[in-house]
């Protein structure tokens, strides 16, 4: 009788797991339902290291002892299995509705990841399951939010195994050109994902739209080689500029956030510059930017309660943009 | 590489097992929602576990398993995998990524407690630092949990708002009916009994909830409460652009339509639903944009213009700390 590859790689689990001592290939090819009495070692052996990636990929640690002259297979029980973890009532409600919005937005690249990671969770937890939430699925990209989505699933692969990317990419003039380029980091702003990716061609780091991209292609050959080293310090946080900060980031600024502006400060200031909380609940944001005018206007739109400190002049051309608009209006 | 099919499954397959340890009765849909797939898929998946098993010449090493109806029923111990077994680093990724998305910080102490339930070498800051969904807004995933709570419950919430448009901060009672994630914002979807209608709330703006014990009814139909107005019914405003650039687009001012002129400028006919967010808006310009009508919009422009240098001049400071 055939058997499933699914029921095949279940059983093999079910066979190392309860294993005394480690196993041989010989062993596993006898001891588990599945595998074909009738093929040759090469055809087990192709077979068997698929069956072992899968369950790599499902979380199995699996180890090779190669004590004597056969190779023997073992789960490493304490790198494998874990015991319960602890929640508390509105964390699971948080892990919940973080589930809720986000395995329904079809942007998010790790739906398939994130249903298996909550299922283990809460086998491991006490936390009930609920089917319905008032959290509606997550809208967070708008511009074909699946092709993104699977785009960034892809990148996601190419950036682990450091294997290089090649799409064609459409750039703000509107002209397509080829790319080949190391993908560093990936971030998600304002419905729409980006990639900070080293490109050899241009010998620099640039930033490229998801959605810019076609006929995405991620290097397949030899797939456990990685092309490239990325930089060890890399932070893609570096690369989430402000409207502002494009360019030389020159000058710096000290922005004084207050009530309102104080309590969402943290998502206000995204990761950029350095903010400090001081004792009257306020908090103090030291910025570099680039540019003083698109300064001044990202502090009247993010405002009430984001005030200049520092430099004079972001402050006189903040105040002198709102005279013109309170005469304008008058 | 993409995962293949067999491989997907046997990953929901040994995701099953736990859920399978105990003898007894487990409906359907409590395992569909556990793995997160429909019913009928992990019908076809217990009949495969019911085949699988150590050692198929002895049935006390097959998984004791079978499906009657929408109820499954376990009907001897599982053999072997009594522990759960760890995420992966793919899995912490995830994890990391959805909860970043409702303003949990990688370095939060509930993202470091599910790292210890992950293989050794995943850390949500590492993972954060090649992918990031979005940035931690410290109060804002208890926010939005305690609003599920109590949209669950069904009980009316007190919520603190500090608004955009006065930087007063209002006190609020709220019928929570949904919570919408839309581009880096969450929004509310409630019935306001202080306002007597619906409004939308910014999540980030709210900045305290409380749980009463008055029950509210829903009305029906909510699922498609949206965040976004349907533009069409709006009024529009007309708004002139001293030049174009490239965020006078759809995207940035939704519904607007945009006529370029031949000397550079661009007449824009905006909708809106309150006055706040437009004025705002055209504020924030600097002077580059104006409102040419309605003449209320206008007024609310020099407001909005004015308050602002009103707290630029060290003038009244914004509502109640929080």
């Amino acid at each position: 009788m055939s058997v499933d590859a699914s029921e095949r790689i279940v059983n093999l689990a079910l066979y190392l797991a309860s294993a005394r001592r480690p196993v041989s290939a010989l062993e596993i090819a006898a001891g588990v339902a599945g595998y074909p009495a009738d093929q040759n070692a090469a055809a087990f052996g192709r077979m068997f290291e698929r069956d072992k990636d899968d369950l790599r990929h499902a979380g199995f640690v699996i180890e090779i002892d190669r004590s004597d002259d056969v190779e023997r297979y073992r789960v490493d029980a304490d790198a494998t299995f874990s015991d319960t973890v602890e929640l508390d009532p509105l964390e699971a409600v948080e892990l919940r509705a973080a589930a809720a919005a986000m395995l329904g937005d079809p942007s998010f690249p790790y739906a398939d990841d994130l249903r298996l990671a909550l299922a283990k969770l809460t086998a491991a937890s006490d936390v009930r399951v609920r089917a319905s939430s008032a959290v509606m699925p997550a809208r967070s990209a708008d511009e074909d939010p699946a092709a993104q989505g699977a785009a960034v699933a892809e990148l996601t692969r190419a950036i682990g195994a450091r294997k290089r990317a090649s799409f064609s990419y459409t750039g703000a003039a509107g002209r397509a050109s080829q790319r080949t380029i190391e993908p560093w980091g990936l971030f998600a702003r304002d419905g729409r994902w980006y990639l900070v990716a080293h490109d050899p061609a241009a010998d620099g780091t640039r930033v490229f739209a998801v959605s810019r991209m076609a006929a995405l292609d991620v290097e397949g050959a030899r797939p456990k080689t990685p092309d490239f080293d990325a930089p060890a310090d890399f932070d893609v946080r570096a690369w989430m500029l402000m409207p502002f900060q494009y360019g030389e980031q020159s000058h710096e600024a000290t922005l004084r956030l207050t009530g309102p502006a104080a309590h969402r400060a943290t998502a206000l200031v995204a990761g950029q510059g350095t903010l400090r909380r001081t004792a009257d609940g306020a908090a103090l944001w030291r910025v570099p930017f680039a540019d003083e005018t698109l300064l001044a206007r990202w502090i009247a739109a993010n405002g009430p309660g984001i005030e200049v400190v520092a430099p004079d002049s972001l402050r006189d051309s903040l105040t002198a943009g709102l005279r013109k608009v309170v005469e304008q209006h008058g | 590489m993409a995962e293949s099919s067999a491989a997907g499954r046997a990953r929901r397959l040994l995701a099953l097992l736990p859920y399978l340890r105990e003898q007894g009765l487990v409906p359907l849909a409590e395992l569909a929602a556990a793995v997160g797939t429909d019913e009928a898929t992990v019908a076809e998946d217990l009949t495969v576990l019911s085949l699988c098993g150590g050692d198929e010449r002895d049935p006390g090493q097959m998984i004791g398993v079978c499906v009657d109806g929408d109820t499954a029923e376990v009907f001897a111990d599982l053999p072997a995998l009594e522990r759960p077994v760890r995420l992966t680093p793919a899995e912490a990724r995830a994890v990391t990524a959805a909860l970043g998305a409702i303003g949990i910080d990688p370095r939060s102490s509930l993202l470091a407690r599910l790292a210890e339930h992950a293989q050794r070498d995943v850390d949500p800051e590492s993972v954060a630092r090649s992918v990031r969904a979005a940035f931690a807004l410290d109060s804002q995933a208890a926010v939005i949990a305690a609003l599920d709570v109590g949209s669950e419950l069904g009980v009316v919430a007190i919520i603190g708002y500090a608004s955009a448009h006065s930087g007063q901060e209002s006190v609020r009672r709220v019928h929570p009916w949904a919570l919408h994630r839309w581009r880096d914002t969450w929004y509310l979807v409630a019935y306001c009994e202080t306002a007597g209608e619906q409004r939308t709330f910014r999540v980030d703006r709210i900045t305290s909830v409380t749980m009463t014990h008055d029950p509210f009814e829903r009305p029906e139909g909510l699922r498609d409460a949206s965040p976004l107005p349907d533009f069409e019914t709006l009024p529009r405003a007309t708004v002139v652009f001293d030049e174009d650039g490239p965020d006078l687009n759809e995207r940035d001012w939704p519904g607007a339509t945009f006529d370029r002129r031949p000397d550079g400028t661009v007449v824009a006919s905006v909708p809106y639903v309150g006055s706040g967010w437009l004025a705002r808006a055209v504020a924030s310009r600097l002077g580059t944009a104006r409102v040419i009508e309605p003449a209320h919009l206008r007024v609310a422009v020099a407001r909005a213009a004015q308050r602002m240098l009103d707290e630029a001049a060290g003038g009244a400071p914004a509502g109640p700390r929080v």
